[in-house]
């Protein structure tokens, strides 16, 4: 017998075991669509292919649908307003869910979920075909009477363009100027971050000189996370400049004479008759949020601003969209909107839709005995030192909604610069463990 | 005899730590693991992290355990992890720690990581060069306006 022929005869069992191996997997795929390449989208993404490649009884097919060749994290992007961070910094590609994790990416947009039947239609490829559905599409604003244009005006509240835009503003604002801010209504994205925002403007506005101002129109009842922390700084930090003004709720603005118009609330959010206009240099203003038109139209939302889901999968609450799902800051549960917290709510979606395709329980008392999610992150209150908040969710069968267990909620003590270190390390591993 | 051994090993080594009456049972891996995914967050994924917040992952179970639940008998709990610990049962603490337990310490002998280029918090560049990247994001931001409004004409036709 040749070499050869012994080393072809040799390669035998290893090419039978090869061919076997995708025999173990089950015939069909299980097709996941997913809509939208935020923190919420690619990790569950990322996540159904990480562990789905351990499971042989399973064979998931994941698509990812996503207008943008890369996502721009909002986390941080306060950063870029003080000049010590780019926007490129916090742009993130999908290459590593392609390449790594085996993520099919479609740069194309939905225009519509189907009520007939399991697709939706992209705008450049038509319609796609789902088995499971997961619409992690983030968040879209209310209209504001006056605010046509965002180049003008920008909100800043999505990351990008408009965050460059805002923080141009900032540095050509006049000597002495005033820089106005809102706060929409609650539930709004980031519950810290138009009070991390106010911090930080009023710490670039201070070291360029005195009387300069920032005005913060909140439409809550007092500031919304890290009260301590917030209400500290406000005073013994910014006291000559941030001017902080609760239940003012903005219902116009004038982008010519850059005036505000707000209505002022009783402290249950009712209007009182009273209206205040307030003038500013620069503006920065944050409508109300709710759930993007594509959720509306297609009745997600039920009528309502944000999606009913099921806190043990994220599956739709309504009977009519079976193998649907709505993760991140569109659904409804109630938790925080973040980042962070759509990276937690995209694992047990993952689980659920993976628990699904394999034919597993969804609903045992072990499993629902240890559905967690939980909320960390970091403020800058300047530009070296830093707070943070966190929080742990469990979910409680009693209720069917995840509910914050008492002792886990906190928040940093002090601002400070380790505090500030720390969120680069926090922000660096969240980010890798969404999209890397 | 030794297969039979080194099971009943393990189980006697768990036990000091392995409090709570219903640990007895199996654990469905799948929750474990789905319940240690939530630390990934901050420790990376499968608790390898990419910089000084702690790799969790090969730690040793017992180890693991105990710190946490120290962490939740802090009188006044003064850092994160002291409040993230008091959102677990001892059960699910002891779950996540079993479950990082069964993770080799070194990333490399489970899987060869890749960076994907962008998004270094360190990353610079030239004036120009982000002139142009941000007058493109402009133009890009300004012609997605344009598909929500084709969208918009899309679902008037139905």
């Amino acid at each position: 017998m040749s070499l050869k022929r012994r080393t072809i005869l040799q390669m035998i069992p290893a090419v039978a075991a090869m061919s076997i191996a995708p025999a173990l997997r089950s015939q069909a795929s299980h097709h996941v669509v997913v809509v939208g390449g935020g923190f919420a989208g690619a990790t569950v993404a990322k996540y159904i292919k990480m562990w789905s490649a351990a499971d042989p009884r399973v064979n998931m097919r994941v698509t990812l649908v996503e207008p943008r060749v890369a996502h721009v994290s909002c986390i941080m992007s306060n950063l870029v307003l003080n000049g010590q961070l780019k926007i490129r910094d916090l742009s993130f590609d999908y290459a590593a869910l392609q390449g790594k994790y085996g993520v099919e990416v479609l740069q194309d947009r939905v225009q519509r979920i189907s009520k007939d039947g399991p697709e939706i239609k992209l705008k450049n490829r038509g319609w796609l075909a789902y088995d499971s559905l997961v619409v992690a599409t983030g968040i879209a604003f209310d209209p504001i009477e006056g605010l046509d244009d965002p180049r003008k005006t920008p909100h800043a509240w999505i990351a990008g363009g408009q965050t460059n835009l805002l923080r141009n503003q900032i540095r050509d604002i006049p000597e002495r100027g005033t820089f106005v801010m809102s706060i929409p209504d609650k539930p709004y994205r980031c519950p810290p971050g138009p009070y991390e925002r106010a911090c930080l403007v009023a710490d670039i506005l201070q070291r360029r000189g005195s009387g300069y101002r920032v005005i913060v129109l909140d439409a809550n009842n007092g500031i919304q996370a890290e009260k301590e922390t917030f209400t500290r700084a406000f005073s013994e930090l910014y006291g000559d400049i941030i001017d902080y003004r609760p239940l003012q709720r903005v219902v116009g603005v004038d982008q010519n004479s850059n005036y505000v118009h707000t209505k002022i609330l009783t402290a249950d959010g009712q209007e009182t008759g009273g209206e205040d206009a307030v003038y500013g240099d620069v503006l920065n203003i944050i409508p109300r949020h709710g759930a993007p038109r594509l959720l509306v139209n297609s009745g997600l939302t039920d009528g309502g601003r944000w999606a009913p889901v099921d806190p043990t999968t994220y599956g739709s609450s309504l009977d009519r969209f079976p193998g649907v799902y709505v993760i991140g800051d569109s659904q409804a549960t109630g938790q925080p909107k973040s980042g962070h917290m759509a990276n937690a709510q995209a694992k047990i979606c993952a689980d659920a839709i993976l628990r699904r395709a394999a034919g597993d329980s969804l609903d045992s008392d072990e499993r629902l005995d240890n559905l967690t999610t939980n909320s960390a992150c970091f403020s800058p209150i300047n530009a070296s030192e830093a707070s943070w908040l966190t929080a742990v969710f469990r979910y409680n069968r009693d209720t069917g909604n995840m509910g914050l267990v008492p002792g886990s909620l906190g928040e940093a003590h002090n601002w400070n610069s380790e505090n500030y270190r720390d969120m680069f390390s926090w922000s660096e591993n969240l980010f890798a463990d969404t999209f890397k | 005899m030794k297969k039979l051994l080194t099971p009943l090993a393990c189980f006697t080594l768990l036990l000091p730590f392995v409090l709570p009456a219903n640990a007895l049972a199996a654990d469905d891996p799948a929750v474990n693991r789905l319940l240690a995914s939530q630390c990934a967050q901050c420790h990376g994924t499968n608790g390898y992290s990419r910089n000084d917040f702690e790799s969790i992952a090969g730690e040793e179970a017992k180890d693991m355990y105990e710190d946490l639940t120290d962490m939740k008998g802090e009188d006044r709990p003064e850092n994160i992890m002291d409040h993230q610990a008091l959102g677990y049962t001892d059960d699910q603490i002891r779950r996540i720690a079993s479950y990082y337990a069964t993770l080799p310490e070194d990333p490399e002998s489970r899987e060869s990581e890749s960076s994907s280029g962008s998004g270094t918090l360190s990353a610079s560049s030239s004036i120009e060069s982000e002139e142009q990247d941000e007058k493109e994001m402009e133009q890009r931001e300004e012609r997605d306006e344009d598909d929500e409004e084709d969208e918009e004409d899309e679902e008037d036709d139905h």
